[in-house]
């Protein structure tokens, strides 16, 4: 047979599928009428990583997150999980548990019925075991104590007494299964010969069976399991009513539901119907879990007990968690890595720490951290940079030569995007390009919503049959790529105006006293908020409301006037004109 | 605390609110009520009546001073030491209801759900196509049906089989799309987190609608069991005009047999069994309605219609 040649990129591929757990390889949806809601998302997870993705709402996490969960398809792009290729895999079958914002329980079901309901419509791999000669053994040992056993049967009669049904009283106190409990109840106790000719045959019986599965070439151990060649033989089917009680009580123990097994959901509190959710999910003992904003209904003090028990519940059932949210504390707090989006666009994958200090663009600088940064102009000059009237920082050489290769490379990039407008091909690559640029730009605050004007059936018929609308022939995506090349072009022929950002736990503040020394910044409090063990002080510089934090100790009131240092080797320098970061 | 102040306190608290416009209510509703009630008092009046009363007395509601009898009650059941047809008809309309219940929720169910969960090219239209026809009186149908089963039967020389007829005589109602209207609205609103987390649970389609959409929409079936039930105990033209085909007295419908009774104009005799028997008929209608009153209501409610 002739080999088919896989082309590098391919290859790439594969081997990316390969060495992760889960790999999203560009994967693109769209949607008919609503436009790409995300675009070219990479990214690639490995075992036992808390991804979150985080974004503002509208942003495409949630479909992401539902796409991976085979709710939604895929448009263009390739899932893997496990090494398998996902796309088209129907949801059951992608080993992994979802839980939802509105924990999504079923209402007319116990908490119990809730988490046994994936363990009983699905096969499970289980050791094969011998079950006759399980209950012909526990029967033997049974029968071999009379006085004890026939006590106890007994003793179950009298369901009043116990609080159970007798064949389930019988099962705890002597830790047996439930077709041997059927059994001992059915036993005729005052028969003094019955148990000794009962024995004997359950062990003649016992021995068929060995030998029997002896002669298939498997080992039939002492608790009933059967081995091939020591190895156990392993069979996907339908666990049993006691394994399935056994396994939701495992969960509930894990989640603290004990008390609540009985309830309705509408009976439980939203912390409770979260918990819940939850033991549904990992009652199914995958190693994927995909949670979409699960704590969003929950009030402020519960979240943040459930985020670290979703955490430690992480770490401790050794999952691959992969976690949508729009708080970015969520995400700050809970993440191995955070995916941070943009209007369907990823803009950085990186851990928090790296995220926070290190923000690759304005959109990431402003969407992460609270109190958020502050940003503010400064005019480079090819030496320092120049803030407000009178404050400079010297830059480093080493900036100098980032910031020179900085704008040629963009420059060169926009080039070629401009470029691509004239091909048909890359078109639409071109266009993209510049929707990313502007997905970096974008504010934070959720985007307002325009309401659409409702469509109907004569609105529709007047598009299609009305007077067209004349086109200008140019597309608004390569007039702002011609506008933005101009503007990058500025940057290398004298000065240029920089966005800088700095953390609020970047700037020193103190009271001022006296009259202030040459060079030193001052400003005047406009609002001086108490959280406690500090305050966020809000004042004006450079033209720009600050926030900076500040210990409790100092006693601040509108109207101090402060003395204010910027830590200058923290300052985090962006290009106004794609958002990107320099230094 | 002065005296005007208390004065003022007195005049508010009036000693016992007389609400005009809610007895106004209460006689309208009484009054339509007892329009409503009327022909049914009348009916159990008269087939209490014995045969002298109904000739002497035909507008008395209850029968005359020791004029109460039972005799047109123990008439039809049991004539001549037989089993009358009555028992006959009620058995007939009582599978015919029945069957047609259990058919209407199997397939106008498995349509909702498919329009409500399902994601398929030309759902919107399919369901606004459907919806359409509703606007089209079903009594159009009834010539085009009629020579559908009368083509089919002579074929097939079941033409006259009493299965083939009642076969036709429940199918054609059993797709309503007004049923799939109230199905849809009531599986419109299940969250459909719950159902793409049972999908994720590894459940196929049919098992969550079983499992989990179906007891969740409880009181909405028994709504449409109970408007199918009435529906098919009382319909009249379709059945009347198949079952005319049968010689055979036993096969008919009460329904179709009871307008045979009271059309008949010889006598005064046979209009106190014909009430009976239709005072008979309501017996089911009616036990079936005290007992889910509480459930339909409910079912109203969740579903957004009157009817």
């Amino acid at each position: 047979m002739e080999k088919y040649e896989l082309t590098p990129e391919q290859q790439q591929m594969l081997e990316r599928a390969d060495r992760y757990f889960v790999s999203l390889q560009n994967v693109e949806k769209v949607y008919p009428k609503g436009g790409k809601v995300v675009c070219d998302f990479n990214l690639d997870v490995e075992k036992h990583e808390f991804i979150v993705i985080v974004g503002p709402s509208g942003c495409g996490k949630s479909t992401t997150l539902r796409m991976i969960g085979g709710l939604e398809e895929i448009s263009a792009g390739n899932l893997f999980l496990d090494g398998e290729y996902s796309n088209f895999k129907p949801s059951k079958d992608r080993k992994m548990a979802m839980v939802f914002q509105s924990y999504a329980l079923y209402p007319q079901m116990t908490v119990f019925e809730n988490i046994a309901f994936p363990l009983k419509i699905n096969v499970f791999p289980v050791v094969k075991k011998d079950e006759a000669c399980i209950v012909a053994r526990q029967m033997t040992e049974c029968l071999k104590k009379p006085d004890v056993t026939s006590a106890i049967v007994r003793e179950s009669a009298n369901t009043k007494l116990t609080g159970a049904k007798p064949v389930e009283y019988v099962m705890a106190r002597l830790n047996v299964v439930r077709a041997c409990a059927k059994e001992l109840l059915k036993f005729d106790w005052n028969d003094p010969v019955a148990a000794a000719k009962k024995i004997a045959e359950l062990e003649a019986f016992v021995a068929a069976r060995e030998e029997e599965s002896r002669a298939q070439g498997l080992e039939l151990r002492e608790n009933g399991e059967l081995f091939r060649d020591g190895a156990p033989v392993i069979v996907r089917e339908k666990l049993s009513r006691d394994e399935i009680a056994e396994r939701v009580f495992r969960a509930a123990r894990i989640l603290d539901l004990g008390p609540y097994l009985d309830r309705l959901p509408r009976e439980l509190s939203g912390g409770q119907m979260q918990r819940v959710a939850l033991g549904r999910a990992i009652v199914k003992n995958v190693s994927l879990f995909l949670m979409d904003e699960p704590l969003s209904n929950l009030d402020a003090k519960l979240r943040l007990t459930m985020r670290s028990e979703i955490v430690k519940l992480h770490n401790s059932i050794g999952a691959t968690t992969i976690y949508v949210t729009h708080d970015q504390t969520e995400a700050m707090t809970m993440a191995s890595r955070v995916v941070v989006m943009s209007k369907g666009f990823i803009q950085q994958i990186d851990t928090p720490a790296n995220i926070y200090n290190h923000s690759a663009n304005l959109f990431v600088a402003r969407f992460i951290g609270s109190p958020s940064i502050n940003l503010f102009e400064g005019e480079y000059d090819g030496d320092s940079i120049r803030v407000g009237d009178g404050y400079r920082m010297q830059m480093s050489e080493a900036f100098q030569a980032a910031y020179r290769a900085f704008y040629a490379r963009k420059i060169e990039e926009f080039e070629r995007c401009l470029e691509g407008f004239d091909d048909i091909e890359r078109r639409q690559k071109s266009i993209e390009y510049i929707h990313k640029i502007e997905s970096a730009l974008a504010d934070s605050a959720p985007p307002i919503v325009v309401r659409k004007k409702k469509e109907n059936l004569f609105t529709r018929l007047g598009k299609r049959f009305g007077k067209k609308q004349q086109t200008t022939g140019v597309l608004r995506e390569r007039e702002v790529a011609a506008e933005k090349l101009g503007k990058l072009k500025e940057a290398l022929e004298g000065k240029f105006t920089l966005t800088l950002g700095i953390r609020p736990e970047n700037i020193g503040v103190m009271r001022a006293e006296g009259a202030p020394a040459e060079g030193k910044l001052v400003a005047e409090t406009s609002a001086a908020e108490l959280l406690g063990a500090e305050y966020d002080l809000h004042f004006e510089l450079f033209g720009r409301n600050f926030i900076v934090k500040a210990p409790a100790q100092g006693n601040y009131a509108v109207g101090d006037k402060l003395l204010v240092t910027l830590c200058e080797e923290n300052v985090i320098v962006f290009d106004p004109v794609t958002g990107d970061r320099i230094n | 605390m002065n005296d005007a102040s208390i004065f003022f306190l007195e005049k508010k608290k009036p000693k016992k609110r007389v609400n005009v416009s809610k007895i106004v209510s209460f006689f309208i509703l009484l009054i339509v009520c007892g329009l409503f009630v009327f022909p049914f008092v009348y009916m159990l009046g008269t087939s209490l009546k014995t045969e002298e009363d109904i000739i002497l007395h035909p507008l008395g509601i209850f029968p005359a001073k020791g004029g109460w009898t039972l005799s047109n009650y123990t008439g039809f059941i049991i004539r001549d030491g037989k089993l009358d047809n009555v028992p006959k008809w009620m058995f007939n309309s009582f599978v015919t209801c029945i069957v047609s219940i259990a058919v209407t929720l199997i397939i106008c169910t498995l349509v909702a759900y498919a329009f409500a969960f399902l994601n398929f090219r030309g759902r919107k239209m399919l369901f606004t196509t459907l919806i359409m026809t509703m606007t089209i009186p079903s009594v159009i149908g009834t010539t085009a049906q009629y020579s559908m089963y009368a083509n089919i039967g002579t074929l097939t020389k079941l033409i006259a089989n009493p299965v083939y007829i009642y076969f036709w005589i429940i199918m054609p109602g059993t797709a309503g799309v007004f049923t799939v209207y109230l199905l849809k609205n009531a599986l419109d609103a299940i969250p459909p987190e719950i159902v793409e987390s049972a999908r994720s649970d590894g459940a196929s389609n049919l098992r969550i609608y079983f499992r989990i959409v179906m007891p969740l929409i409880k009181s909405t079936l028994l709504l449409i069991g109970l408007f199918c039930f009435t529906g098919s105990w009382n319909s009249l033209l379709w059945p009347q005009l198949l079952l005319s085909g049968t010689g055979e007295q036993g096969y008919l419908t009460i329904t179709v047999a009871l307008i045979g009774y009271t059309n008949q104009v010889d006598g005064w005799s046979a209009k106190a069994v014909a009430m009976a028997t239709s005072a008979f008929s309501m017996i089911p209608i009616l036990i079936i309605f005290i007992f889910t009153q509480r459930r339909m209501i409910e079912g109203m409610a969740t579903t957004g219609v009157k009817r």
